[in-house]
């Protein structure tokens, strides 16, 4: 229906409508002014297509447009995000080379060969064990746990808020300046 | 508003604006004579589960099985704290009426709360027209940005609520107990609190322990009704950041004279906080 009533307009600003239907258009718009400002619009397209004017756009419009977007406020830090370099795919490609030559050796040699097989849980805690206990400290001395506990015992807020993050005053003071 | 709070039993979803984090829980509040129980139950991870009775809330984290049990000196509700006297506020605080709004589809009426100084936050209270019940509150920093909100989504007031109990026969349950009732008489202290804004007073001054270890730490809380202030003193550690601190409402401020330091904590503005710390000196033997 819509389509139809579109096409008519269409039709009537290219002529092409017949008198009679034409009538009933007018009629239509005249009492819709939904559809009157429709038949202005596809008007004035049709003027600027048929008149081949363009709007000449100052040379500085574009410039002027990033110039505005880097003056807007920034309210979020800007967070330069690096793609880690990543040693997945070197460490596996070593691990098949030393794999295949193990394999390859392996029946030339008359003793067999003896292989330690470390645990995977016992691998864990001899790597982890000293950042286990660094990560303990840093948890005691990290201010912010401190901090947190002293919000525990000044009211219940805490049990009801997630995430209590103390920040340096003035770092949130110049986050609500910007 | 007061009585209503503590005496009816109600039901709904709260939503808790703090600190740039938005926390949802269901939220039940039962009442039966003079005993009341406020019990929360978070909707968002981590998965907790809170019960307040009286001075004691019991924090159960299901995923890390762990409870912790707070003993708390002074009992305070998660919605709102307000002062026992609102006659004595008026010193203080302008009280006017604001427009009428609806909260959680129900209508209520807007009570602006307006600080006279500036050592306090200026407040807003949508009160529930019918049960008199606080739907939503909002905090007001200096500038007038809002820095804190809680409000009710949905609410229902019922003839009764069960009381809830959390299940501590849990296998590999840790339970955490944390005791701050050792009461003590502040002409005691060993400091003076020299600086204190008009209608602040003491509310309790006891000695805890704090930070996992058996180091002994004193604190005084003051309060005007509506907004508090922690003074805690212990020994000095070095790790202790000496810049204001902030999260949200709260802010704070460590001093430190001599072998001690001064941790000063409070739902105010940071002039408040720098005021009381300028005031805080050790009493002369």
């Amino acid at each position: 229906m819509v389509d139809d009533i579109n096409q008519k307009i269409s039709c009537f600003i290219d002529d092409e409508l017949k008198s009679n239907e034409t009538l009933d258009l007018l009629k239509e718009c005249q009492s819709n002014p939904t559809l009157q400002n429709k038949l202005n619009r596809y008007q004035t397209i049709s003027y600027c297509l048929s008149s081949k004017k363009v709007l000449p756009i100052r040379e500085d419009f574009l410039s002027n447009i990033q110039q505005g977007i880097s003056k807007d406020p920034l309210y979020f830090s800007t967070v330069n995000l690096q793609p880690k370099k990543s040693y997945r795919t070197l460490m596996a490609l070593a691990a098949c080379v030393s794999l295949i030559a193990i394999l390859i050796l392996k029946p030339s040699e008359e003793t067999p060969l003896k292989v330690n097989i470390v645990s995977s849980s016992t691998m864990a805690a001899i790597t982890t064990q000293p950042e286990i206990d660094q990560q303990k400290t840093k948890q005691k001395n990290n201010p912010n746990n401190r901090f947190n506990d002293y919000l525990q015992a000044h009211n219940t807020s805490l049990y009801t808020n997630t995430a209590v993050t103390f920040q340096p005053y003035t770092q949130t003071a110049s986050y609500k300046q910007n | 508003m007061q009585a209503s709070i503590k005496t009816l039993n109600y039901q709904g979803t709260v939503v808790f604006l703090k600190n740039n984090t938005l926390d949802s829980m269901k939220y039940f509040h039962a009442a039966n004579e003079d005993v009341e129980q406020e019990h929360l139950l978070s909707l968002n991870s981590p998965v907790r589960e809170i019960l307040r009775n009286a001075d004691k809330v019991s924090c159960l984290f299901k995923d890390l099985k762990k409870i912790e049990i707070n003993h708390l000196p002074t009992h305070r509700s998660f919605i709102i704290n307000l002062p026992k006297d609102f006659n004595q506020q008026t010193a203080y605080y302008d009280f006017k009426l604001g427009e009428q709004a609806q909260v959680a589809l129900l209508p209520t009426q807007v009570i602006l709360i307006k600080p006279k100084d500036a050592f306090r936050y200026a407040r807003k209270i949508w009160i529930d027209k019918h049960h008199k019940l606080p739907l939503k509150t909002e905090v007001y920093d200096p500038t007038g940005a809002i820095i804190e909100q809680v409000m009710f989504t949905e609410l229902k007031v019922k003839k009764s609520l069960p009381f809830a109990s959390i299940n501590l026969n849990v296998a590999h349950l840790k339970i955490k107990h944390i005791h701050q009732t050792g009461l003590q008489a502040l002409e005691k202290a060993v400091f003076t609190v020299n600086n204190v804004p008009q209608g602040f007073k003491e509310v309790f001054f006891i000695q805890m322990q704090m930070h996992g270890s058996k180091q002994s730490v004193k604190h005084l809380l003051l309060s005007d009704g509506f907004s508090s202030v922690s003074i805690y003193q212990e020994a000095q550690d070095e790790t202790v950041p000496l810049e204001i601190q902030s999260a949200g409402s709260v802010n704070s401020l460590v001093k430190r004279i001599g072998k001690l330091q001064f941790v000063i904590m409070g739902d105010v503005p940071v002039k408040t906080i720098q005021f009381i710390a300028n005031g805080i000196s050790l009493k002369t033997p």
